[in-house]
């Protein structure tokens, strides 16, 4: 199957920062699949989101060596193309429920506006009405009069699924669309999505600070540190390698329900982010010489690719292994 | 902790709020204790009343009804007058503690604050007691002289606990205190919390809503729905064997790496509000009978020290709780 979104090379620098904040990112994604961005606050996720979504002003630089949606350069588009494609064949998801929504007018009128823009109103009203009702949202008629503040937090999240996916798009993009909420809304929103991406053949791009969340769903896996991709490949894989020692630090950081209790978490040290060798190396348990000097490529490491100068060595064992 | 009398004690407390023509009956029959040293975790969805309970407890809030003792003695009694016996041996530490120092003054200043008003120490000993206070939440003492806006959230949050042990509190509040955290800043300040309690024997009440985090750190769990105690009991064995639809609910939502659908499954079951009778958890329940839609359930005694508010906790087996995860029906991952 030909990926439906190709990305080779992303590089993105804001204005006046003296490092790319995004560098050399790459990954295909299938129509159907999901992709899972992971990292911590910082590493990058949202200006990746952003950068294909083509939601950078034109004061930051965005480069790439590919990056095409449904066989066309996203970087050459034109205003009017990118304004129908955003409209209609991608959509985003955004972190913050209350700040992706105008206080001062209702949730129908919000997303009446967003079918507007997309050139699909009123044709798509049945539509919205039967998707906030997929989404879990009661009796949708009678709440698409209501304004924000009626609606939680996990009902605003609804509420935009719902506006996102309405005009049909073949691409979804959400940047941590479930961090603000509790789990258990988190769970049922995050069920919902895969079932709505399987029934529509819906590509996601899936951005989460805790790879535990997004890993039911993601069959594939990105992980950034610094801007950087320093583990890639398939979900499932990279749970069982963790061959990055940042990747080992994550996971090893969260307690679980079935692991030890009341015992010190394997808690990374903090540090800068490296400008020359390994961006890691500065809070890396096992780093060497090597890795304060010249910067590892993302290389094949039995199954995954890892950005590490010692993966797949023998004899080492993962620094943070619980 | 039966044979010992409770640092803290709950008992029956209500708290409701009038907000508009709304009353939120945020706290509704709440009862737990906390013993001297002990770790207790309360848990529940955003809206459940964890913060009110702490409001109460740091006598921020008074309560409708219901009482408040500390060490044996009422908690009016122990607020009469200037209240700074009890205002020094149980402090706060909150979600965001950039917000809860002033941004003007220095994090010495903020850290060194509770000594001076308590009147424990001034001038060269006070500076001394603020570095020593830096270093016992490992950070260097030299960041005394900086703003908030200029140190990390990870080194706020550890700065706004040195302010919270500066009088060598008995007890420490901890409102959501890692929840903003990355995950290896939460580590540590975890990490942190289990080294306060092992070297100062400071008993904590902490409130969070990831189930994972405060099952590492409690001794044992409060497990809070609309208001209520749901369940509580020893960590462990509430985790392990919940007595309780919610908190299995809680437990099934959990993130994991187990491939597929997640066992919480969706549940559109959910009503807007919460029911005027009977269990309120009844619409959401997979368990509900029609009994639990009129009769609001009390708590009972399942197990040692653990108690749950579920007519059908009877019924809740250590086998029937835990089956979920490992059976549902597989969807591959997109
Ligand atoms: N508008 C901006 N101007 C300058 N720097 C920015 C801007 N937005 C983000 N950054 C920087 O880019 C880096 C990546 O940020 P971001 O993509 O938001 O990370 P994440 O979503 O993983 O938290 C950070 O160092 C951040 O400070
Ligand atoms: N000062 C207040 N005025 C009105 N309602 C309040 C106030 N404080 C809390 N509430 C309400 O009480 C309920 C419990 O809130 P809270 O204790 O903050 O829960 P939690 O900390 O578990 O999220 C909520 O419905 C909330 O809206
Ligand atoms: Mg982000
Ligand atoms: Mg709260």
């Amino acid at each position: 199957m030909s990926p439906i979104l190709s990305v080779r090379g992303l590089t993105v620098r804001y204005p006046g920062t003296a490092r790319p904040a995004v560098e050399g990112v790459g990954f295909d994604l299938e129509p159907g699949a999901t992709v899972a961005v992971v990292g911590e606050s910082g590493s990058g996720k949202s200006t990746v989101a952003l950068a294909v979504s083509r939601l950078l002003g034109p004061a930051v630089a965005v480069r790439a060596e590919t990056m095409t949606f449904e066989g066309r350069d996203l970087l050459g588009l034109g205003r009017e193309e990118l304004r129908r494609l955003r409209a209609g064949r991608i959509a985003m998801v955004f972190q913050s429920p209350s700040g992706s929504w105008n206080p001062t007018r209702t949730i129908g009128a919000q997303l009446v506006d967003g079918l507007r823009a997309a050139g699909r109103w009123p044709e798509r009203r049945d539509a919205l009405v039967a998707l906030l009702s997929r989404v879990g949202i009661h009796d949708p008629e009678s709440r698409l009069n209501d304004y924000p503040h009626r609606f939680s937090g996990g009902m605003l999240q609804r509420a935009m699924i719902a506006g996102a996916l309405v005009t049909e798009p073949s691409l979804l993009i959400a940047d941590e669309p479930t961090s603000a909420l509790d789990t258990t809304v988190q769970a049922e929103i995050l069920e919902i999505l895969d079932e709505l991406r399987a029934e529509r053949d819906l590509a996601m791009i899936l951005i989460s600070h805790d790879l535990g969340v997004v890993a039911r769903l993601a069959r594939h896996t990105l992980v950034l540190y610094g801007g950087r991709t320093v583990e890639r490949g398939p979900t499932a894989e990279i749970y069982r390698h963790r061959g990055h020692p940042y990747t080992q630090g994550l996971l090893a950081a969260v307690p679980r329900l079935d692991g030890p209790r009341k015992t010190p978490l394997p808690a990374m040290a903090q540090g800068p982010v490296a400008h020359s060798g390994c961006v890691f190396a500065p809070r890396c348990p096992r780093a060497e010489d090597r890795c304060r000097t010249s910067e590892p490529a993302l290389r094949p490491v039995g199954g995954i690719e890892v950005a590490c100068h010692l993966a797949g060595e023998p004899g080492r064992e993962p620094a943070w292994r619980m | 902790m039966a044979d010992v009398t409770p640092l803290l004690e709950l008992r029956n407390l209500r708290k409701t709020f009038i907000a508009g023509a709304r009353t939120v009956q945020a706290v509704r029959d709440v009862s737990f204790t906390v013993g001297p040293g002990e770790i207790v975790g309360l848990v529940g969805e955003s809206g459940s009343g964890k913060s009110t309970v702490a409001d109460l407890v740091l006598g921020l809030e008074r309560p409708d009804s219901g009482e408040i003792f500390y060490g044996g003695r009422p908690l009016p009694e122990l607020l009469a007058g200037s209240g700074r016996g009890y205002r020094a041996a149980v402090q706060a530490v909150f979600q965001d503690s950039v917000q809860a120092m002033d941004g003007r003054k220095t994090v010495g200043w903020s850290i060194a604050e509770p000594l001076v008003i308590h009147k424990v120490a001034r001038g060269a000993a006070l500076r001394a007691r603020v570095a020593e206070l830096l270093r016992a939440v490992h950070l260097d003492p030299a960041l005394a002289g900086r703003y908030p806006h200029q140190i990390s959230g990870g080194q706020a949050q550890r700065a706004g606990i040195a302010r919270a042990l500066a009088l060598k509190p008995a007890l420490l509040v901890c409102d959501e205190a890692v929840s903003a955290l990355d995950v290896s800043v939460q580590a540590q300040i975890v990490n942190l919390f289990l080294e306060i309690q092992e070297r100062y024997g400071t008993a904590m009440l902490f409130i969070g809503h990831s189930l994972p985090v405060v099952r590492h750190l409690a001794d044992r769990m409060v497990v809070m729905y609309a208001g209520a105690v749901a369940e509580q009991g020893p960590a462990e064995q509430v985790c392990s064997a919940p007595r309780h639809p919610y908190t299995r609910l809680l437990i099934d939502s959990a993130p994991s790496f187990e491939p597929g659908p997640s066992p919480a499954g969706p549940r559109r079951t959910r009503g807007e509000g919460l029911p005027a009778a009977g269990c309120r958890f009844a619409p959401r329940c997979p368990l509900v009978t029609d009994t639990c839609r009129t009769a609001d359930p009390a708590p009972r005694e399942v197990g040692a020290g653990h108690s749950s508010a579920c007519l059908r906790a009877g019924e809740l087996t250590v086998a029937e709780t835990r089956p979920s995860r490992f059976s549902t029906e597989k969807r591959r991952p997109g």
